[in-house]
């Protein structure tokens, strides 16, 4: 069997390669000229060497964490083999041969290629390794063994590629003089800007169009701002009014505090005993005479689950509780006890409930309608 | 198609020893002609070509290698480079490694160069450099062994170099005086006798084990002098070790033949023994290296203990040796015994069975071109 002629056969290889490589300028020419993570640069400082550079990290202010990168198969131990099928291979990245440069420099240099993300990502791995100590000598060659060919591959050129671009980074300008220049170059652009505003009316009309636009943005957004702010005032003033409406009612529900009475014995109590079931579905008239203070209510709680504390609500009509009187304890007699000041508890019709709360749960121990009358005259009928 | 007297004809440029001196820019100038989409056809494509080849020859030339089978560099199927389809071939894997992988990275540094005529030579090195180590791994681990002692030695003050590159290649002359006249001795007997101390260690030594042995040899080395070599040249020391490791190991399988018959259960080693010679044939000649790449793959692949790995990978090696060195011998009948495929490989005899199983298992996955997913 005949194997296909071996010029030929590289021909044919070579079409294709020089497809590929079509294929992927035009992609790197569509992406645009920005220097990004995973590219890749040849630099005129380094062009004696063959040795590209990658883009691992790009940080604020313009520096850039590049590391070394070239086409010969031998690897150390801290390097990733980029293989011939993925974007930007065959490669060996040095990862351990690093240095900050600035974006400048890259934008100055060729772009020519990137690596996919997985890659860009083994390369970062690997240094993080070598920087966390994982790699004990990064210049040993594959399998952690001393390799002389790779010793001499850094020594002559990749370690002097680097001492190459060294002083590149070390010139580039300081942060306040890269502000400065800045600012020089846009006080320039607008003296350029002004000059051709004033030889062109067209531009110049241009430029007042622009810059009356701009001023009609700068007045919605002041408006906007206003508006928000008077929005935002409007709606504090509410919710203070409501607090204060809701301290109030929260005030006049609360049991009034002894006060001056506290010191005194209360007298002219009505009294009255409420047993679970013996009232359900009746309602039990409360009688008050005259010159009644208080309205001394016991509710029998007996021989339930003991809770740890208990409530009773007292409402009125269909307007909800109009007082809750919550933290009370059990009495030796199994009941709990509240004393509703008559003044405060009209005539009328009442519904008081009772409960018995334990942590967050609440367990309904009785309902029982009262309704609460004055009584003419405490004297007997005759 | 050309021969050899033609690609070292006159027509091309040439210094002293008729080695490649890129005086016209042959490779720059084909690698700017050529567009992306453009015709097949490329101006130039003939001379690059027979540039190359005068570059890889006079590279296998300096690495001693133009004297051994092409198996070593991976071309296989050929005895010698006298056989044009083999120089055929290697320059057809030279092109597909410098202009045809390598495509994007020449044109990045054409943008900035005007010449890469350097970068070229140099990606040649690098390619027959990778050829050897991974098609003549018992060759290329006695020489990196030997450069990293010598190299040691030097850094240490007991030996100087005195002719050639301090970095010690092939031509570099060392002393261990820093005074002594450049008359390298010669030591080929003295550095055959050393494989007696360093083998089987010298081959199947893996990283940290590395260091140790390189102490070895470096104490071997520091006895040249008391031996009557006080100046020696690096070639004249590695050729002869490399050769006589390659030697031991051809010899074991020669004198194997008769020695001990495979034993019943044995016969996987004779299986092993087909699945290592290369056929002849032109296209069988691309499946038995894509065989040998793939059982390397698999093995790194495989889902087993590092020891176990590791004893794959030395008889893997054992096998790409057998298919470059006993070539013209009938297959099936040279292996070693087993026991002396122990004692060469350092593996316990008793898992050579295992061992073999899975070879040839693998060997089964990849010529069913299922390399990749192996278990």
């Amino acid at each position: 069997m005949k194997r296909r002629d071996p010029q030929e056969r590289s021909r044919r290889e070579l079409d294709e390669a020089l497809t590929r490589y079509g294929s992927e300028r035009d992609r790197e020419a569509a992406r645009g000229p920005e220097p990004w993570p995973g590219d890749l640069f040849v630099l005129a400082e380094t062009a004696e060497f063959p040795v590209e550079w990658l883009l691992v990290e790009r940080g604020r202010q313009g520096r850039c964490l590049i590391v070394a990168a070239d086409a010969n198969p031998i690897l150390g131990c801290a390097d990733v083999a980029v293989p011939p099928e993925a974007s930007g291979g065959p490669l060996s990245v040095r990862c351990d041969v690093g240095l900050q440069i600035g974006i400048e420099s890259l934008r100055r240099g060729e772009r020519t290629g990137s690596l996919a993300a997985n890659d860009l990502d083994r390369v970062r791995r690997l240094r993080a390794e070598v920087a966390a100590g994982g790699v004990p000598d990064p210049k040993l060659g594959a399998g952690g063994e001393p390799d002389p060919s790779y010793e001499d591959w850094l020594a002559e050129i990749v370690l002097p590629a680097r001492a190459a671009l060294l002083p590149v980074a070390k010139e580039e300008p300081g942060l306040a003089f890269r502000r400065a220049r800045k600012g020089i170059a846009a006080a320039a652009g607008l003296v350029l800007f002004l000059a051709v505003c004033g030889v062109s009316i067209l531009a110049w009309r241009f430029h007042q169009g622009e810059r009356q636009a701009r001023q009609e943005v700068s007045r919605l957004l002041e408006e906007s701002r206003r508006r928000e702010a008077a929005y935002r005032r409007e709606l504090e003033s509410e919710r203070q009014r409501l607090e204060a409406a809701y301290q109030k009612e929260l005030a006049a529900r609360r049991i009034p505090t002894p006060g001056s009475e506290a010191g005194r014995p209360l007298a002219n109590l009505v009294y009255a005993s409420f047993y679970p079931g013996a009232s359900r579905g009746t309602v039990r008239e409360l009688a008050a005479p005259p010159g009644t203070t208080y309205l001394f209510l016991l509710f029998y709680v007996g021989h339930r689950p003991l809770s740890v504390e208990y409530r009773v609500d007292v409402e009125k009509g269909a307007g909800g509780a109009i007082w809750s009187l919550g933290g009370l304890h059990l009495l030796p007699s199994q009941e709990v006890s509240v004393a509703l000041p008559r003044a405060q508890v009209p005539d009328g019709a009442y519904r008081m409930r009772l409960y018995g709360v334990s942590g967050k749960e609440r367990q309904d121990l009785g309902q029982f309608e009262v309704r609460i009358v004055s009584q003419l005259s405490h004297l007997p009928d005759r | 198609m050309s021969n050899l007297k033609q690609f070292i004809g006159a027509e091309q440029p040439r210094g002293p020893r008729g080695e490649w001196t890129g005086e016209e820019a042959v490779f720059t100038r084909f690698l700017q002609g050529l567009d992306s989409g453009g015709p097949g056809e490329r101006e130039g494509f003939e001379a690059v070509w027979l540039a190359l080849r005068r570059v890889l020859v006079g590279e296998l030339k300096r690495r001693s290698l133009w004297t051994l089978s092409p198996a070593y560099v991976g071309i296989y199927g050929s005895a010698s480079w006298a056989d044009e389809e083999a120089v055929e071939e290697l320059v057809a894997d030279g092109f597909a490694f410098i202009f045809v992988e390598r495509l994007r990275s020449l044109k990045a540094h054409l943008r900035l160069k005007p010449n890469v005529e350097g970068l070229i030579v140099r990606s040649a090195r690098n390619f027959l450099q990778e050829a050897q180590k991974r098609h003549d791994p018992v060759g290329f681990r006695v020489f990196t062994v030997l450069r990293g002692a010598v190299r040691s030695a030097v850094a240490a003050g007991a030996l100087h170099v005195v002719e050639g590159s301090s970095a010690v290649r092939r031509d570099t002359v060392l002393a261990f005086h820093a005074g002594a006249a450049a008359r390298p001795g010669e030591l080929a007997a003295e550095a055959r006798s050393w494989n007696v101390d360093l083998l089987p260690d010298l081959i199947t030594a893996r990283g940290w084990e590395v260091r140790p042995l390189m102490a070895r040899v470096e104490k071997l080395l520091l006895r040249l002098p008391a031996q009557g070599f006080p100046v020696f040249r690096f070639q004249d020391l590695v050729d002869p070790l490399r050769l006589d490791v390659r030697m031991r190991w051809r010899a074991l399988w020669t004198s194997a033949q008769g020695e001990e018959l495979p034993q019943p259960g044995e016969d996987d080693r004779l299986v092993m023994a087909r699945i290592a010679v290369p056929a002849r044939s032109l296209e069988e000649r691309e499946s038995f290296r894509s065989l040998l790449n793939c059982l390397e793959e698999g093995i790194e692949n495989l889902a087993q203990r590092a020891q176990s790995k590791e004893y794959l990978r030395r008889l893997q090696m054992f096998l790409r040796c057998y298919a470059a060195d006993a070539m013209p011998a009938p297959a099936g009948e040279e292996l070693p015994s087993r026991r002396r495929l122990a004692d060469l490989l350092g593996i316990p005899r008793d898992r050579l069975p295992d061992l073999f199983t899975t070879l040839q298992k693998l060997a089964e996955v990849c010529r069913q071109g299922a390399g990749k997913a192996l278990p």
